[in-house]
């Protein structure tokens, strides 16, 4: 027993000891845990394989455009949010914006967002930090530096021109800023817009000597879409918000810059209209910069297109089911650009003899049919009819509901052949790309931009020509409709072409404000209420005010956006936009 | 000045420091080697002393110490005895004893390991004998007495004084309670014992000569023992700040322990976010918020840091809540923000006692938010859109369909039901009376030298929501053996088991999105089911009607076992007081969800026919499913070496822990989509590459301490100790890792000085306290020190391959380390009258330094990514705390028991980053203000005129009018805008929380109340419906809406309602702010406890009914529309519950 005793305590005295020593000699080394869900400085850079993954990210930041009603689209004459909660169109309408009252910002996944000031510049040091990073890598070839810092300098060139589109001039930042070498060198002051503009257009220019025509991976960008940014950026930076003057040597620069996507004899028109949406058209010849759709690739939640259920009517024909709810309508189609699009013979509704008030919706040209669902326009299995007294779709003047309060529904861009909000749950969605640039942008910014700098030349007229005549639009070229016209004749029926052509494709915005055309928009919104008599089956149309508010944004300060009070209050050289 | 040292942190000293401690690991090793030799050798039954007039005590102790025999003495005899003085080696202890005696009126004899002192020359000694257990030998004496003295928790009380009433006769228990007394004769011999902290109690002697005596606490804040810090002390002579509640008083069962703390613990402040089963959740905060960053306080289960919902509440013996830094600094880094320890019930000698415990009982939701009725809700768009286009005749609603909601709303017999409706969200989902179960079996007793305590519980508790459900099963084993003399092994085996089901229609119930949310979307024009056709419920606007989701939408659930074992292993060495203890901990914790969605089912009614026709709608799509798989190992050694021993009046504790921590977890998830087969496993389904996904991840955690703890006190009055702790953690980079964490604290108990005790015999205790020390917190997260770039999956889609993404994380900061926190606190205590009267307090103040701060606002927004947090920030955090109690019992058998207790802490950011803007602005400034402080517009009302808008300042928060909110122009600049922003309300977590527990008994019956509120708390409630006009698609309405401003009503509760964005109304202003100050009675118990006499028949003994309630009333200061506490957490919460059981519990 005693020998007993004596072993345990000798056991349990060793254990303890070989424990404490253990403990005594557990250095640092024992705690030296290696990260499991992260990557480490020296594995990025030297392997271009894993270089890219940093790429792909910054790609992921593109614009997922329509995705919900927070897109600006709404702001515009073109669109109008349906519920009354979702008010920031009024605010930007009614000029109630302020830097303490500024937009709603939602993150990435979930809308488009990109006139957040914070999140842009916070892309813009995503492509600085890859160009420095890759630049100094002693591993990778030049091959691969020279395309890959020209594909982060379009991209660059990219967020910035979207936060310059809503605020003008920007702090100009090329570099990863770093306190602990810059110190307050990090404050940067704006630079005026024709600054911001020029450097923006060096990116692409830069982007666009190094990017090849053709890239073997769908997605990326290529020389194409960088002179197109670049004629953009320039278009943006000639219009009279940022060229009071005039200057039409602006202008001209722009015009050649789209005219070498032109020379680049890459990019068509395709002959469906429509089609350009739907995934059976993907990779077409007209896309010069896709945002790729990742579903079904991607786990369905981090996706990011939803349409049909968004923007359809809400409610439709569909068999088996019968008559569904078939979309939450974020966002209705105005009166005022119902009235925009032409009647078939290429003529406005005021000039035309084909428009007959009491039938608005006959003989109109075939892009209306392919955007806009009215009353009595067919969808799916049946009819959409928005009149009063419909069950379903009867126009909704107090906004409570999601059904239309203007009495349309968007159609383009629609795939009809998903099932809408039926199939929201199961992540079926439009796997259409997505046209961030296409060829008619660079036609109607061409002919846009060489009709301010010489007049409506043969050039002008065939690029809008060539938009009109587009096979399943095919409408009399303006020679046909109007004979010769004007400078300034020219330029309506451009800003109109481009209204109507680039519907719902989030330029409008910023359009009105570039060319400050915020004066044409006095008025209200309007929509309409069909009414059929019972007796004579006979539809009469009555139109109103879909808000009370008339747009105020003949104010200048109007046409740039403030910048928010907090992001102010962080770079005291900051200088906040005129007006705010 | 090693106290110095560990102020200062330099790091010179700091090399210095960590040299020391790794030198005491070494003495640790050598002393270890030196203790087996002596173990070799065992005690000598020789002395060797050489001393002058050296008192006798000394004496004995000298002895006590060399030959580890006890001496036996009464204390007044040897305080008269003469010093002694005697120089010897190796003497014979009779020898030495019989020098040491010499011309001293005293006597010894040696009984087996006893040496008994007693007086000269007595024939009947009165002389004091006591004895260790088991070797009760009888004195040479007429009558001898002895017995045991335990606490009410069978625990032996030791120093209990037994004196012979009348005489001077008298002894003291010894460590395991016992006693032994002779005297002349038992006849009228009265017993009285009485110790500290325990109602003395006197026991007639009559034929009996064995006793068994309980005593119970005068006061549970000295009476009790008090589990600390890797140890446990008595409460008289705590020195830190440690609030307990035993777990007996916790009655209810509940399946987290966190939600019962509040109103009976001082120092505690939280509220409950969430009455949801299974996920009910506590914001709890020691002393209130003290932090930015990480402010949860630790929670350690028998030693080893777990969760609070991990234990069932029927199976803790003790919660101590460790306060100040003396307590706190055991636990180093992890320690800032207090700590919770819980320990389990452990076995106790004696025969095996059978438990049950059970309740049944039903719960309904506190408070469901009141709305609008469709008929009000009509009348009020109208109203709006009159507002909204003041010519227009084109309201909503006709007079008719009015006057058809007026018909459904008020149930006439003539309303259209196929096409009106009045649907009530919540009211036509939930359930009512909806049960909660509790069982729970126990046993506990123990042999000699072996005890156990096992339990088995079980917890079912059903949701408001129809199919949601929570269980909890819970067992424990806890074994605690003597192997030998002194070896003690103790092994726990802890284990519980959750199992959550719920719709599968989103992630929690509780979030917005999920049907709890979803139900305040549902609009009362909305149908939620057909009054027509009874069991038809409607598709609900966006097909979110949550009936349908309940019923139809598929089952997720989640199953979590936790299981802990526990051995310990408990050596006595050879010299007295010294013993080596290690502790080896294994948690493993496995949860396994599933969620199988299917697409729901509803009917649709075609009410333009008449009779109107139903049509159920089928599945459109094919289900879903996914499970999720996650495993934890947490592996916790300790190593403990004590030193325990008292030298007459000097008691000695040492302790020196070492302890590493190593965790581990893993996780994966696999998703299937398109299932033809109605089989929800992972087998069936799709096999099309795109509808399958899956993924995971893992992570690891290391860390090491060592902990230091010294107590010295001096005859029970004067109390000293020292602790702290040196921890390494990998969070941080090397050279940033080891941290060093000490605390003093001292203790007086003034009352025990003879210039009191002796005068103020109602004065049963008063004790200052006061510590002051520094500990740590682990905020932010790991590898910070690391420059790293981050993976982000799926990102982008590049030549037809999704891609990965990798991102640039916060740059390093390589000096990053945790927060440390100051601690000066200073307490006291007081017993009166045995109790009649108790009162402890605490005064704290707190400095957090180190604080783990985002630089993000002193750099522009431009900069583009975050900068790693820095430890610049500091805050202080002080208050105050007390607890007053009275209990007694009355000759009639009343008894009752009051306990107050009332928690303030209030804190002040003294360094944060902050942009010059703010800081420079008095209103907005955020530094010397508190955290949590909210910041809004002050609101003046409503404009009432177009010439009050003209004369006013400009509001740049877009267009406003007539009824509209106007604010203050605070900073006077003729603009209002955010910059007139400046604190208003209360901060967003309560500073204030007090409790009232009232206990009473009577002859079987006892009755218990808890009254427990929060003060000093506001919380934004923007407005009616979400942020918007009444009647909007954001669905339902409260009903304080119908209070709106007209020129009728211009000082109304909210401004004029609009369908229009009027962003001007929807500011946070005082309009918005509520103080959410709050009374309720969170608990109500009442019990009947059968006699004893007629349960002895049955072999019984306990049996007790009981009825308990909790959350039953309610008062808060202004009118929330919602639950006080759940509306703390944000909207859409799931209020808490209120309940009602039946219980019973009976022991055998």
């Amino acid at each position: 027993m005693k020998n007993l005793k004596g072993i345990i305590h000798f056991i349990l005295t060793i254990v303890f000891t070989t424990f404490t020593i253990i403990i005594s000699s557990c250095n640092d080394k024992w705690l030296d845990i290696e990260p499991q869900d992260r990557v480490s400085e020296e594995a990025v850079w030297n392997t271009p394989s894993v270089a890219d993954l940093f790429l792909n990210d910054i790609y992921g930041y593109l614009p997922p455009y329509r995705t919900t009603g927070w897109w600006s689209e709404s702001w515009t004459d073109n669109c109008m949010n349906v519920q009354t909660w979702q008010g920031q169109a009024e605010i930007v309408r009614s000029g109630a914006l302020s830097p303490s009252n500024t937009l709603f910002t939602i993150k990435r996944y979930d809308a488009v967002n990109d006139w957040t000031w914070d999140e842009n510049f916070s892309y813009i040091r995503k492509c600085n930090v890859f160009i420095q990073k890759v630049r100094e890598s002693e591993e990778l070839t030049e091959e691969y530096k020279s395309v890959r810092i020209a594909e982060a300098k379009f991209l660059r060139a990219w967020f910035y021109m979207t936060t310059f589109k809503y605020f003008g001039g920007l702090p100009v930042i090329e570099e990863p800023l770093d306190i602990k070498t810059q110190g307050d060198a990090i404050f940067r002051e704006r630079a005026t817009a024709q600054e911001t503009a020029a450097f923006i257009s060096r990116d692409c220019q830069e982007a666009a000597e190094s990017l090849p025509v053709e890239q073997p991976e769908w997605g990326r960008v290529t020389k194409g879409a960088a002179l197109a940014l670049k004629g953009y950026i320039e278009l943006l930076a000639a219009s009279p918000l940022s060229n009071p003057d005039n200057n039409k040597e602006l202008w001209a620069k722009a015009a050649a810059s789209y005219k070498q996507v032109m020379d680049l004899a890459k990019y068509q028109l395709t002959d469906y209209y429509h089609g350009l949406y739907i995934e059976d058209n993907n990779h077409n010849a007209e896309i010069i910069l896709p945002y790729v759709i990742r579903y079904p690739l991607a786990n369905e939640d981090q996706d990011t297109r939803f349409l049909e259920d968004l923007y359809g009517p809400a409610y439709a024909v569909i068999e088996p089911f019968g008559v569904i709810n078939y979309s939450i309508v974020e966002s209705a189609p105005t009166q005022d650009l119902v009235d925009a699009y032409r009647m078939k013979d290429g003529k406005t509704i005021a000039e035309s003899p084909l428009y007959d008030p009491a039938h608005p919706y006959e003989n109109r040209e075939p892009r209306f049919y392919e955007s806009i669902i009215y009353d009595g326009a067919p969808f799916r299995d049946g009819f959409i009819y928005t009149r009063k007294g419909d069950p379903y779709n009867a126009v909704d003047r107090s906004r409570s509901s999601w059904v239309t309060p203007t009495g349309y529904y968007i159609r383009k861009t629609y795939d009809e052949r998903i099932n809408g909000l039926l199939e929201r749950p199961k992540g079926k969605k439009n796997l259409g790309d997505w046209p961030l640039i296409r060829y008619a942008d660079v036609l109607l910014g061409y002919a846009e931009a060489q009709n301010e700098a010489v007049g409506p030349d043969a050039s002008v007229l065939d690029a809008i020509n060539k938009i009109r005549t587009r096979k399943d639009v095919s409408m009399p070229t303006i020679q046909d409709t109007y004979g010769s016209v004007s400078q300034e004749q020219m330029r309506e029926i451009i800003r109109t072409e481009r209204r109507i052509e680039l519907a719902f494709e989030d330029k409008r915005y910023t359009d009105i404000t570039r060319w400050k055309i915020g004066h044409k928009l006095q008025g209200f919104v309007r929509g309409v209420e069909p009414v059929k008599n019972p007796v004579t089956s006979e539809v009469t149309y009555e139109y109103f005010n879909v808000v009370p508010q008339t747009y105020n944004l003949t104010n200048d300060k109007n046409y740039r956006l403030p910048i928010p009070l907090g992001t102010m209050e962080k770079n005291p050289k900051l200088v906040q936009n005129p007006g705010y | 000045m090693q106290l110095t040292a560990f102020i200062h942190r330099r790091v010179g000293v700091r090399g210095i420091l960590s040299k020391t401690l790794r030198v005491m690991q070494l003495t640790t090793v050598l002393l270890l080697g030196l203790c087996l030799q002596t173990a070799a050798t065992g005690f000598s039954q020789t002395i060797t002393f050489s001393g002058t007039e050296v008192p006798l005590e000394k004496v004995f102790s000298t002895i006590k110490q060399q030959t580890g025999y006890f001496v036996s003495y009464k204390a007044s005899q040897v305080r008269n005895a003469k010093p002694v003085t005697i120089h010897g080696e190796n003497m014979p202890l009779e020898r030495f004893l019989n020098q040491a005696l010499k011309n001293q009126q005293l006597d010894f004899t040696i009984e087996a390991n006893t040496i008994f002192i007693k007086r000269k020359n007595e024939t009947n000694p009165q002389a004091t004998v006591q004895s260790l257990p088991g070797t009760l030998s009888p004195p040479p004496a007429d009558i001898t007495l002895s017995g045991r003295v335990t606490n009410t928790n069978d625990e032996p009380l030791e120093g209990v004084s037994v004196t012979v009433k009348g005489s001077q006769t008298g002894t003291t228990t010894n460590a395991d309670g016992r006693f032994q007394l002779s005297v002349p004769s038992a006849n009228n011999v009265e017993l009285v014992f009485s110790f500290v902290g325990y109602q003395s109690k006197t026991v007639k002697a009559g034929s009996q000569t064995v006793f068994n005596i309980i005593l119970e606490g005068a006061d549970s804040n000295l009476s009790d023992v008090v589990i600390q810090a890797y140890g446990k002390s008595r409460k008289a002579t705590l020195t830190s700040s440690i609030s307990a509640i035993k777990g007996d008083k916790l009655v209810e069962a509940v399946p987290n322990i966190a939600n019962k703390l509040t109103g009976r613990v001082t120092g505690i402040l939280s509220y409950q976010t969430s009455g949801e089963a299974g996920l009910d959740e506590t914001t709890i905060r020691i002393r209130g918020q003290n932090t930015i960053g990480n402010a949860a306080p630790l929670v350690i289960i028998d030693g080893v840091p777990g969760r609070m919902a991990d234990v069932n509440s029927q199976d803790i013996e003790d919660i101590s809540v460790l306060k100040d830094a003396a307590a706190a600094a055991p636990y180093g880094l992890a320690a800032a923000n207090g700590v919770i320890l819980i320990t389990t019930k452990k076995g106790v000698k004696g025969r095996a006692r059978l438990s049950y415990n059970g309740n049944y009982g039903f719960q309904n939701p506190v408070w469901l938010t009141k709305t609008l009725n469709s008929y009000q809700q009509a009348l009020m768009q109208n109203e709006i859109y009159l507002n909204d286009h003041p010519n227009d005749t084109n309201v909503p609603w006709s007079d008719s369909e009015l006057e058809e909601y007026r018909k459904v709303v008020e149930g006439d017999p003539a309303g259209n039901y196929d096409k009106y409706f009045n649907s009530n969200n919540l009211h036509d989902v939930i359930r009512h009376d909806y049960p909660v179960s509790n069982h729970n079996l126990s046993v506990r007793g123990g042999s000699e030298n072996i005890t156990y305590y096992a339990s088995f519980g079980y917890f079912d508790q059903a949701s408001m929501i129809p199919n949601e459900n929570f269980k909890k099963y819970y067992g424990v084993v806890n074994l605690d053996a003597d192997i030998n003399k002194s070896l003690k092994v103790s092994l726990t085996v802890r284990t519980d088991r959750g199992r959550r089901v719920w719709p599968s229609f989103g992630d929690q119930i509780t979030a917005q999105f999920g049907i709890y949310g979803r139900m305040y979307e549902i609009a009362p024009d909305d149908a939620i089911w057909y009054p027509n056709t009874p069991g038809y419920w409607a598709r609900g606007r966006f097909d979110f009607n949550p009936v349908g989701r309940i019923n139809t939408s598929g089952m997720s659930s989640d199953k979590a076992d936790n299981t802990v074992y526990n051995i310990g292993l408990e050596q006595k060495l050879p010299l007295k007081g010294l013993s080596i203890k290690g502790i080896f901990n294994y948690q493993s914790i496995n949860t396994f969800g599933e969620a199988w969605n299917t697409d729901p089912i509803y009917w649709d009614v075609d009410n333009t026919v008449q009779p109107a026709v139903y049509t159920q709608r089928l599945p459109t799509s094919k289900p879903s499913f996914a499970q999720n798989y996650s495993r934890a190992n947490n592996i916790t050694a300790q190593g403990f070496l004590t030193y325990d021993r008292t030298f007459g009046d000097h008691a000695v504790t040492a302790l020196f822990v070492t302890e590493i921590r190593d965790l581990r977890s893993k996780n994966f998830y696999a998703t299937k989509k398109n299932y033809s087969i109605l089989i929800p496993t992972l087998d069936m389904g799709s096999s099309v590459q795109t509808d399958i996904g899956n993924g995971g991840s893992a992570t690891q955690a290391r860390q090491v301490g060592q902990v230091l703890k010294l107590d010295y006190r001096y005859s029970d009055k004067y109390m000293i100790g020292f602790s702290g702790r040196r921890d390494q953690h990998y969070y941080f980079a090397p050279g940033f890792r080891t941290g060093y964490f000490p605390a003093v604290s001292a203790g007086w108990r003034i009352g025990q000085e003879q210039f009191i005790k002796g005068k103020y015999s109602w004065l049963n205790e008063l004790k200052m306290r006061a510590s002051w020390g520094q500990s740590g917190n682990l905020a932010g997260e790991p590898f910070q020190y690391l420059s790293t770039y981050g993976i982000v999956n799926e990102i982008y889609r590049l030549g037809g391959q999704l891609g990965t993404g990798l991102y640039e994380r916060s740059p390093a900061n390589p000096f990053i380390t945790w927060e440390k926190q100051k601690q000066t606190n200073i307490g006291i205590d007081l017993v009166l009258w045995n109790g009649l009267l108790s009162f402890s307090g605490d005064y704290f103040y707190q400095v957090r330094d180190n604080m783990l701060l985002n630089p993000d606002v002193t750099i522009p927004a431009e900069y583009g990514i975050t900068l790693p947090q820095e430890n610049a920030g500091k805050m202080s955090n002080r208050g105050f705390e007390f607890t007053a109690g009275s209990r007694h019992n009355f000759a009639n058998g009343i008894t009752f028991d009051v306990n107050a207790n009332f928690s303030f802490a209030r804190n002040k950011l003294l360094r944060i980053f902050e942009n010059p803007a703010t800081y420079k602005d008095p209103n907005r400034r955020r530094t010397d203000n508190q955290l949590g402080a909210q910041y809004g517009l002050v609101a003046l009302g409503y404009f009432q005129s177009q010439a009050e808008i003209d004369a006013s300042p400009v509001q740049n928060f877009g267009f406003y009018t007539i009824g509209d909110v106007k604010y203050a122009d605070i900073n006077k600049d003729g603009i209002v805008d955010a910059t007139d922003e400046k604190k208003i309300g209360y901060p967003n977590f309560p500073e204030c929380i007090f409790g009232l527990n009232l206990a009473a008994s009577w002859k079987g019956f006892d009755i218990s109340a808890l009254i427990q509120g929060a003060t000093l708390m506001s919380v934004n409630r923007p407005g009616a419906a979400g942020g918007g006009a009444p009647g909007n698609s954001n669905g339902n309405t409260q009903v304080e809406a119908l209070d709106h401003w007209t020129p009728e009503t211009p000082n109304a509760k909210f401004p004029r309602w609009s369908y229009l964005s009027i962003t001007n109304n929807f500011r946070t202003s005082t309009l918005t702010m509520r103080n959410n100050t709050y009374i309720r009675l969170k608990g109500f118990n009442v019990g009947y406890s059968l006699p004893a006499g007629l349960l002895s028949k049955v072999k019984a003994e306990s049996l007790r009914f009981y009825i308990s309630g909790q959350n039953l009333f309610t008062w808060t200061a202004e009118y929330l529309n919602s639950d006080p506490e759940s509306a703390a957490g944000g909207a859409y919460r799931f209020a808490n519950q209120k309940s009602v059981s039946f219980g019973v519990s009976l022991t055998f």
